[in-house]
């Protein structure tokens, strides 16, 4: 073993941080120190290991979360002071929720929310009943078509009232909220736009078929149906509920929540909660400049 | 908004974020090895750099951020030394074996899991000078500068923190 010392003139060496004599000394230390040498090797291993650490994005719907305060705090200030003190302060606001969405869109925790479980529910069944098995595009076998019950603009029932239909288009280029596979069988169909900015994604694996609903927030878990459970997946807390064939399953996830809805198997399904969200999230700088823009549209600061 | 508007060379908020957001995050995570102890970090940093904008002076902005940022993690790891934190038990009535989360896949697919993990159990002494010289690449002096330390002891943390890591990883 190195001395200390010895050990950190190493580290030094390799970071050229020795001056010109004590550099000289060490080298020739090494030049009859065989020991040294493996060392300042593995050494120099660590320190090219940590020096090619890539950089780290923050957690997926950090910006989304960030957004959605900003809105709320928008609509506070317009229903408060109306003069010119008033109007100040709601410039101040923007402007503070603004700057902080910019820099990295941190603000105190998104607020408590419950999913509507049961019209998510009913959503998703009168889809599944309504879809029709069909032969999938070029695999020659039988996958569920989805525009037959829901085509665009179309809701799939009176529960399904408000959902848009997200052009295919735009779920190419936002991967990260509705990637096209799910684990290794399923994948996606179509995604539908709803009230409140909600997210419906339906994929599907032959006859198979799982939503999943993404909106931001917390959740108030007390407020959700005494008829589910609290449980706790790998690294998130949930929340389950059966009901008849179709089980539920409620995960909150860095501020987004995802609630799964399909009539498969309980393990299938807590699988896919667990797997939610997929790692495809954009760059920090895609998601910096697209919460910029929106921030920038809202408050009215820019084309 | 713009707190460094009409000062020559000194950024506005909006071009901090842009330009250095992602640099940020990334030296948070790094000191904090995870991700929601990195955002209280950096949302510390946000209202030290809200306050100090104005005050900002042309040079190396990313060497400033940094600064900032490993002070305030320091400052916090000094104040949870004083106040110890007691966890809260979990509430939910059981446990679900699962897959790993998505943070913990993103985290192990932009770096093997195991130098993570060696680097958040180092000392945090040893985990920030470490941090400012291979992740930041300051000099020895900028690290001393901003540990406010002489630069004998940055150069002893670095090799100590590297010592440790090589004794896990290699």
């Amino acid at each position: 073993m190195i001395a200390d010392e010895r050990g950190a003139q190493l580290s030094a060496l390799l970071d050229g941080e020795l001056g010109p004599d004590e550099e000289a000394e060490v080298r020739a230390w090494l030049e009859r120190t065989p020991e040294a040498q493996a060392e300042l090797a593995e050494l120099a291993e660590v320190r090219s290991w940590l020096r090619e650490l890539p950089p780290v994005d923050p957690p997926f719907g950090f910006y989304e979360r960030q957004l959605r305060r900003g809105r709320r705090d928008r609509d506070r200030g317009r229903g408060r002071g109306r003069g010119q003190g008033g109007l100040g302060l709601v410039a101040a606001a923007a402007a503070v929720v603004l700057a902080l969405v910019l820099v990295v869109g941190v603000t105190p925790p998104a607020e408590a929310m419950v999913p509507p479980v049961d019209r998510y529910t009913a959503r998703h069944e009168a889809m599944a009943a309504s879809s029709t098995p069909a032969p999938s595009p070029g695999s020659g076998t039988t996958g569920t078509t989805l525009t037959s019950v829901a085509p665009a603009s179309t809701p799939a029932g009176s529960s399904a009232a408000g959902y848009e239909r997200v052009d295919d288009a735009v779920l190419v280029a936002d991967e990260a909220r509705a990637p096209a596979t799910l684990g290794p069988d399923l994948v996606r169909k179509a995604a539908w736009r709803g009230p409140e900015g909600v997210l419906h994604v339906v994929y599907t694996s032959g006859p198979a078929m799982v939503s999943v609903y993404e909106e931001p927030g917390m959740v108030s878990w007390e407020r959700l149906p005494d008829a589910g459970r609290r449980v706790q997946l790998a690294q998130a807390p949930a929340w389950w509920m059966r009901s008849g064939p179709t089980e539920i399953v409620v995960v909150e996830k860095q501020g987004t929540v995802f609630t799964v809805v399909a009539a498969l198997p309980h393990d299938e399904v807590i699988a896919v909660a667990d797997r939610l969200p997929m790692p495809s999230t954009p760059t920090f700088t895609e998601r910096l400049q697209r919460a910029a823009e929106d921030c920038a549209r809202r408050f009215g600061l820019g084309d | 908004m713009t707190e460094g508007d009409g000062a020559p060379g000194v950024p506005t908020w909006e071009e901090v974020a842009r330009d250095h957001g992602r640099f940020l995050y990334t030296v948070a995570y790094r000191l904090t090895g995870n991700h929601d102890e990195a955002q209280d970090l950096v949302q510390e940093v946000l209202l030290r750099v809200q306050r100090g904008l104005a005050t900002y002076r042309p040079g190396s902005m990313e060497g400033w951020l940094s600064r900032i940022t490993t002070n305030a993690f320091l400052d916090e790891v000094r104040r949870r030394k004083r106040r110890p934190v007691e966890a809260l038990p979990d509430d939910p009535e059981r446990v679900l074996a699962g897959a790993p989360g998505a943070d913990d896949a993103l985290a192990a697919a932009d770096l093997p899991g195991h130098l993570q993990a060696a680097l958040r159990d180092l000392p945090e002494d040893y985990r920030a000078a470490v941090v400012l010289c291979d992740v930041v690449g300051f000099s020895y002096q900028e690290i001393a500068d901003t540990l406010d330390v002489p630069v004998g002891t940055v150069r002893s943390r670095i090799h100590r923190g590297r010592a440790q890591l090589r004794e896990v990883l290699v």
